[in-house]
């Protein structure tokens, strides 16, 4: 029952946005909508805590307390961007008068994206997964090119093709599984006795064909990792993550790149109980590994706030492919704890970002200086968020690092926690200097004639209630990283769902 | 027995056809090429209605040849009739390295999928190396081409080789999953036209290569 609500919520919030043109009351009622579906994903994720996973649809529709954690990311991630949304397209229209119908049609796709990313994780069939993965590529790739300039179109294209490559590939994946599954301990087994949802692929792990089973999860991994922004085919991500609308990188950056992430680590539970964990781990620590290495190296030279925050995106889910190789139940657990905490802590970030390209005009390090004397809490915002996906104390992403680098530990990695250790050095140091330089930086001589360009947009305000929604979604991820204990049993509880 | 045969037919047919997109370099025949591709792999799916009386097969073969057939290529004509370009001129590999390139991606492809377990059990199973080697040559055509059709038409192929490789599981898979796996693909098509067209109108060409504001 709460499956279907919490999709109608999101199914009518579509329709919501079809049947009317956008104005600020619709932006308004529809971030309301959002926030009453955030309320429903907590309750979906008491009842599967301190119940058994739900069915809905003819068990089309299926919920574990993993999915029910992902939808709770996922509304959480989407309140919070419905709510900046307004601010973002309030001063769109503003700029340019004519944009009325692009704005209609902007609005409609983010909401059929966040149904596409709940749909991807609570439907209980792999394949229909895959389709509503796919379907998330489809609708963002508009919303990328959405300032339909030439960067803004150069990032779409690359985004649609990478992307559609990768996700082809977890398709040819998708089909070895069933394939395995149609082989089942050696012998053909009719259709009807088996299907393609998660309860019969973990029911029937055991009987899959170790060959073909190595062969599939490679594919797997190659592919959904294409889309959750890990090596070798991350390429789209900086690209798309730093040309899409404030509020739609905030939602790929925080959630969409997770929600790939979280069918890899479906896949990764059968994988185990078919092959031993080896695999996967070796697999994990490989991909986790480049993309950390990559991150870092092309860090050192960004030059723009956004494509910083992007190479932090691949950087976190190297960091969460880390976690997700050591493989035990506290490793999981902590792998997604870091899946929201990032999730918050970057949407956070590229929220911010989009009210000081409002309020700046620009989002270049170079020419943003002084922010903390200028916009003390917006600059405020930034610092605390910076410092909270830097890993420190008392946000929960220190906590979920901790954890995953002490069972990465325990279970004979403690290699790759140096070799993550030192790459983190090198990140944090590269990071606090843009940062300082960002926030602190004096204000005086050579920077005079870039102020005097852009003198209109220096009178704007900052929103508050864009600013409230932001320091609110700061203490949640202090909170969390304070007193984990009303998110434990449902982290612990979603990490038995993987480990078994 | 002859049916089968008309169904490695149509196979070695989707094969060939990808190689001669890779040494195409009219834009023209590239497309012709494609939609050829398109009838050889429908034509697996209605043999294989017909040998295995699957009504459910059937209509997966008519369904891929009015898609892979007619409306995609339909589609690349019309981004290409807006185009100044009529051949790709600069690929950024050469056509006779291409040529020893795609050999070596059918030997990988045989030998790699060819020799899973299970696939040589069944007729239909051994189709899935030749899907294997298509999709990688689709791949490459993506990879080594910068105009924006060209790069359209390696997609394509490449999830060519995706359905040709799905017949491993086609007759059990549910009719829902095949149409929404096709539905997404023409989804992805019509917004890849969508962005052709603009890119053609901002780009003059098309070329991709002079997309370069995003490089890092």
């Amino acid at each position: 029952m709460l499956i279907d609500i919490l999709l109608l919520i999101s199914l009518f919030s579509v329709a919501l946005s079809l049947l009317f043109k956008w104005t600020k009351t619709i932006g308004i009622i529809l971030s309301i909508i959002n926030i009453i579906g955030l309320l429903f994903s907590i309750a979906l994720a008491y009842k599967v805590t301190h119940g058994r996973p739900i069915c809905s649809f003819d068990s089309t529709f299926y919920a574990d307390s993993l999915s029910a954690f992902m939808t709770l990311v996922i509304e959480l991630i989407s309140a919070l961007s419905s709510v900046f949304a307004v601010r973002y397209l309030v001063n769109e229209l503003r700029m340019q008068k004519d944009l009325k119908v692009k704005i209609s049609r902007y609005v409609v796709l983010t909401q059929l994206f966040i149904f596409a990313m709940l749909m991807a994780v609570l439907v209980s069939s792999v394949a229909l997964m895959w389709i509503a993965i796919e379907a998330t590529t489809i609708v963002t790739t508009f919303l990328v090119g959405f300032k339909s300039n030439r960067k803004a179109l150069e990032a779409s294209w690359k985004y649609i093709t990478i992307c559609s490559v990768g996700v082809g590939l977890a398709f040819i994946g998708t089909i070895f599984f069933y394939f395995a599954e149609t082989h089942l301990n050696g012998h053909v087994v009719a259709a009807n006795s088996i299907s393609l949802d998660w309860v019969s692929l973990m029911h029937n792990a055991k009987g899959l064909n170790p060959q073909l089973i190595k062969f599939a999860f490679g594919l797997i991994v190659l592919g959904y990792g294409t889309k959750a922004g890990l090596a070798p085919l991350h390429s789209w991500l900086p690209d798309a993550h730093s040309q899409a609308p404030a509020p739609i990188s905030a939602l790929m950056s925080g959630v969409l790149i997770s929600v790939s992430f979280y069918a890899i680590l479906r896949f990764k539970a059968i994988t185990d109980i078919a092959l031993g964990r080896w695999f996967s781990q070796d697999l994990l620590l490989i991909v986790g590994l480049l993309s950390l290495f990559l991150a870092t190296s092309l860090l050192i030279s960004q030059k723009e706030v956004k494509r910083m925050l992007a190479y932090h995106s691949i950087e976190h889910m190297a960091l969460i492919a880390l976690g997700a190789a050591a493989g035990t139940q506290l490793a999981v657990a902590a792998v997604l704890l870091h899946i929201l905490g990032h999730g918050l802590v970057k949407a956070i970030l590229f929220l911010v970002t989009g009210e000081v390209a409002i309020t700046e005009g620009t989002t270049e390090i170079s020419k943003l200086k002084s922010l903390l004397n200028l916009r003390p809490i917006l600059g405020g915002i930034f610092g605390m968020g910076m410092l909270a996906l830097l890993g420190l104390p008392p946000f929960s992403l220190f906590i979920s690092e901790f954890t995953m680098m002490k069972s990465e530990a325990a279970v004979g990695l403690g290699w790759v926690v140096a070799i993550t250790l030192v790459l983190m050095a090198v990140i944090f140091a590269v990071v606090i200097n843009h940062s300082r330089h960002i926030l602190l930086k004096n204000n005086e001589g050579e920077n005079s004639d870039s102020q005097l360009a852009a003198p209109s947009k220096r009178k704007l305000k900052t929103s508050k209630i864009t600013s409230v929604s932001l320091i609110v979604g700061l203490v949640i991820s202090a909170f969390i990283g304070i007193i984990s204990v009303p998110l434990q049993g449902l982290l612990l509880s979603a990490a038995k769902v993987i480990t078994g | 027995m002859q049916l089968y045969q008309a169904t490695y037919l149509s196979a070695g047919c989707a094969l060939l056809f990808s190689v001669i997109i890779l040494w195409r370099k009219e834009i023209k025949a590239m497309i012709y090429s494609l939609a050829l591709q398109g009838i050889a792999l429908s034509a697996i799916g209605i043999t294989e209605a017909i040998n295995k009386s699957n009504y459910g097969l059937g209509q997966v073969g008519l369904e891929t040849l009015i898609l892979k057939g007619f409306v995609f290529p339909f589609l690349i004509f019309k981004v290409y009739k807006n185009s100044s370009s009529k051949r790709d001129l600069q690929p950024l590999i050469n056509t006779t390295a291409s040529m020893v390139y795609a050999s070596v991606f059918i030997a990988i492809s045989f030998v790699s999928v060819g020799r899973l377990p299970y696939i040589s059990g069944n007729p239909v199973f051994k189709l899935a190396p030749f899907g294997f080697a298509v999709l990688l040559i689709g791949l490459f055509i993506l990879i080594t081409r910068r105009q924006v059709i060209s790069q359209m038409v390696g997609l394509i192929v490449f999830e060519n080789g995706i359905s040709l490789i799905s017949l491993l599981v086609l007759s059990q898979l549910p009719l829902l999953v095949e149409f929404g796996e096709s539905f997404d693909l023409l989804l992805v098509v019509v917004v890849l036209r969508v962005l052709a067209t603009t890119i053609h109108n901002e780009f003059l060409k098309g070329d991709l290569a002079e997309m370069k504001g995003l490089h890092d």
